[in-house]
């Protein structure tokens, strides 16, 4: 029967000797999300800044495909990229598949509709007047929409650490496209769910601990940062 | 340290603007004399902030030339030479986050200026308009007449040939007014030519200048 006290002791225990299976998993997740949330993030941004700005014709039909994307389940993405890249797939020439950068690729799908969706909510709520006065004031296209990023950071910060939360807790497409493979593919969701299903509930429970901890740390330094910005 | 003096007339000819086919603006000729003040009046919708925006090229016209100093260009053109030369100010005007000092900062900084010589145009400019009170400020907790005079200022620090002002004084109470009347006064001793929309009686009362009357979209003397 799980012994959920005895479960969570030796979750810290293993948190605090620096089990190595664990933190196997903890890097593994941190270095494929970081990577991955670093590669969406300004293209999004910047297509989101067209599609607020730019009147161009499609923009309603781009604005509708990217908000239905956000609802497309991680798995699904997952099977794509796993059909892609699997022997007859159209990018099987890449060797990719059981490897990070597969997961990467997976991830950057996955979190890309919603930065686009969260960053361009923020530009239609900020002041459309900070790129005018930046434009008339004699900044050129790039740097006045960079006067635009800064303008809005709040906002945008926010978005990037919603997509960073979501792929960094996303299972189905690590473990479709990753294989879980311990020390190379296995992530921290991977992880808790094979060590759950073998009803070894003290590593799921460490890092389910560490998940946990770091959406709190997240939170917290997005309202530090913000500050009293309003 | 002080930036070159580019006074220079400017001239719009030929004028259509036209959005899902509506002719916004329809203007035959429009020239102001270098260091000369064009009040432009005309009831709401009249087309004032277009043709405005069209002369700080933030908005591209469908036709028309002009000619800036000794050089001339068409609409298409116009945002190159335009954008940072002739200076728009809005009616409510934006204050990017950070002090009083990094706005009045901002177009020098985007000019490429070394940090030393932005602070000495700023100081200048912030002793010359009586600012120093304001120096530290957060901007964004600035009055809406104190704004207006820092965006005012902001403008006037890039030394630019023409400064567009959209109605900045609606919302103005008579001090912050009496403030504004005497920076505008010396710009025009700079030779700054200026357009400015307004519908407020005391501003056309107060200022000198050519009046023009705008009414959908077309410009009358």
């Amino acid at each position: 029967m799980f012994d959920s006290n005895s479960a969570l002791i030796s979750a810290f225990s293993m948190l605090l000797t620096g089990d190595r299976e664990v933190w196997s998993a903890i890097g593994v997740s941190f270095s494929v999300s970081l990577r991955a949330i670093l590669i969406a993030s300004p293209p999004a941004i910047a297509m989101a800044f067209l599609l607020a700005y730019k009147t161009f014709p499609g923009r309603r039909l781009v604005l509708t495909i990217t908000n239905t994307l956000m609802s497309v389940p991680a798995v699904v993405v997952g099977l794509t990229v796993y059909l892609a890249l699997s022997k007859n797939g159209i990018a099987a020439d890449l060797r990719l598949l059981y490897t990070q950068p597969a997961m990467i690729i997976g991830q950057v799908i996955i979190c890309f509709p919603l930065l686009v969706a969260m960053a361009h909510a923020t530009f239609v709520a900020g002041d459309k007047l900070a790129y005018e006065t930046a434009r008339t004031l004699g900044a050129k296209r790039i740097p006045a929409m960079l006067t635009v990023f800064l303008e809005l950071r709040f906002g945008l910060l926010a978005a990037v650490i919603a997509g960073f939360s979501r792929i960094i807790a996303e299972i189905g497409c690590s473990m479709m496209v990753g294989g879980n493979i311990l020390d190379h593919t296995r992530n921290i969701p991977t992880a808790i769910a094979l060590e759950t299903s073998k009803g070894e509930f003290a590593m799921g429970v460490a890092l389910g601990i560490v998940l946990l901890s770091l959406t709190m740390l997240l939170n917290v330094l997005l309202a530090m940062f913000q500050g009293d910005g309003q | 340290m002080s930036l070159a003096n580019t006074t220079q007339s400017l001239t719009a000819n030929k004028l259509t603007f036209i959005r899902d086919t509506r002719l916004i603006l329809d203007c035959k000729s429009l020239t102001v004399q270098k260091g000369e003040l064009v009040l432009l009046t005309g009831p709401n919708g009249s087309g004032k902030t277009t043709l405005l925006k069209i002369l700080a090229g933030l908005i591209t016209a469908d036709t028309g030339e002009f000619i800036l100093g000794e050089k001339s260009f068409t609409s298409f053109e116009a945002p190159k030479y335009l954008i940072g030369t002739c200076i728009y100010l809005h009616q409510t005007p934006y204050m990017f986050r950070g002090t009083v000092l990094q706005n009045l900062s901002y177009g020098l900084r985007r000019k490429g200026l070394r940090n030393n010589d932005i602070r000495s145009l700023v100081d200048q400019a912030i002793r010359k308009n009586k600012l120093t009170h304001l120096t530290d400020r957060m901007a964004s907790t600035l009055s809406a007449g104190e704004q207006h005079q820092v965006a005012l200022v902001r403008a006037q620090i890039l030394k630019p040939p023409v400064l567009l002002l959209d109605e900045i004084t609606a919302h103005m109470d008579q001090e912050a007014r009496g403030r504004t009347f005497e920076i505008i006064k010396a710009l025009q001793e700079e030779e700054i030519s200026i357009v400015f929309a307004t519908h407020d009686d005391e501003t056309i009362k107060t200022l000198p200048g050519t009046f023009l009357h705008i009414d959908s979209g077309c410009l009358a003397l």
